[in-house]
């Protein structure tokens, strides 16, 4: 792993929300919504464009291990590049480990809890603006709707309602739906 | 319809799609989507001498606390189609609310036939996280939305639970509030 590069967080587009331990992330551009547990928060906090990768492993309390804190921040960056939150690009990664051999060793080696970022997409994003004027978003009744589907509220956003072609689970399908 | 744009184009306060009762000044907010089972669950817990606030949204103002809306319950048939009545509070004795009151506890819940009551405490990140879902503005005024949502879940315990029927589970409910949030032994 190369441990020289510098990676740095991404705070365009988004909308940050500190919490006591844990960071709220909201992707404007995306419309994605992140929950980063202390550890990631802690990592992605530390992506300022001024430290290493080495040096932010550095900065991590819980364990004298030098190389195994390097995989937890290399463990949290994999995450954060695949959901678009870093800026830079990263070449290294795991030098030939997958993300699951890499969380097992790391697990167990120290003691900080492993990074986690949770997502929650919002795909009614067009379903919102287009169906919002239709029969079926402006009276919420299923005669709004052809070729017999049914007016209900998006997953996404239930404020919304769209045009479902799935019968049997009424406002649990994502916002997949087409307007009439 | 005209209750959801309102929702969405409020500039001082953040609809969430929940129902929302208060218990000894403390209130609870239960989020779920359209024809989850919301007004059914409100209605038990009022029954059971909870404050009326909302079957529809949770109305939070900009200090995180949650304001009254008192709608007319929605009430669905015994069969729990999209056909529904508008039964007015009172009608089955239940107290409205009158003024804000901090939230202390957020239940997110899921009805499903035979389920076993489990109340799993969710970090403020993750309980934030599944409450986004439910709010109304979050895209359209995302910053000042997230910074409510933060105020309101700073001092509220963020739990979930798969639940039954709205009987048993505004019982289970309200225990679980006593003990977690009051500090009562357990009955």
């Amino acid at each position: 792993m190369n441990s020289s590069q510098v990676p740095i967080a991404r705070k365009e587009g988004l909308v940050i929300q500190e919490m006591p331990e844990e960071v709220l992330i909201y992707d404007l551009e995306d419309n994605k919504a992140f929950s980063l547990n202390p550890t990631a928060a802690e990592i992605w906090r530390s992506c300022d464009g001024n430290r290493t990768v080495a040096e932010i492993a550095k900065g991590l309390k819980g364990s004298r291990d030098q190389e195994e804190k390097e995989k937890l921040v290399w463990l949290a960056l994999d995450q954060l590049k695949e959901k678009n939150l870093i800026a830079n690009e990263l070449s290294s990664r795991f030098a030939g480990m997958s993300r699951r051999e890499v969380i097992r060793n790391v697990g167990l080696a120290t003691a900080i809890a492993l990074p986690v970022i949770a997502m929650l997409s919002f795909p009614g994003q067009t379903l919102a603006s287009t169906c919002v004027a239709s029969l079926c978003g402006s009276t919420g009744l299923d005669s709004g709707c052809t070729g017999g589907r049914r007016c209900c509220p998006s997953q996404a956003n239930p404020s919304i309602y769209g045009c479902f072609t799935n019968l049997g689970n009424c406002g649990v399908i994502p916002g997949t739906a087409a307007c009439p | 319809m005209v209750r959801n744009r309102v929702a969405e184009m409020a500039p001082e306060h953040v609809f969430i799609h929940a129902g929302a009762v208060t218990i000894e000044g403390h209130a609870i907010i239960l989020p779920g989507r359209s024809f989850a089972g919301k007004t059914t669950l409100v209605k038990a817990l009022v029954q059971r001498g909870a404050v009326y606030f909302s079957d529809d949204f949770a109305v939070i103002d900009r200090e995180g606390r949650v304001i009254p809306f008192p709608k007319p319950l929605s009430v669905r048939g015994p069969g729990g189609g999209r056909d529904s009545a508008d039964v007015e509070a009172g009608a089955i004795g239940a107290a409205v609310g009158r003024g804000p009151a901090p939230c202390a506890l957020i239940f997110l819940s899921q009805y499903e036939k035979a389920a076993r009551w489990g109340p799993q405490i969710l970090s403020k990140g993750e309980g934030l996280l599944r409450l986004i879902e439910h709010t109304v503005p979050v895209r359209t005024n995302t910053r000042f939305s997230l910074k409510v949502l933060n105020k309101l879940a700073l001092r509220a315990i963020i739990a979930e639970s798969r639940r039954a029927d709205a009987g048993a589970a505004s019982i289970k409910l309200i225990n679980y509030f006593n003990r977690s949030v009051l500090g009562l032994p357990r009955d």
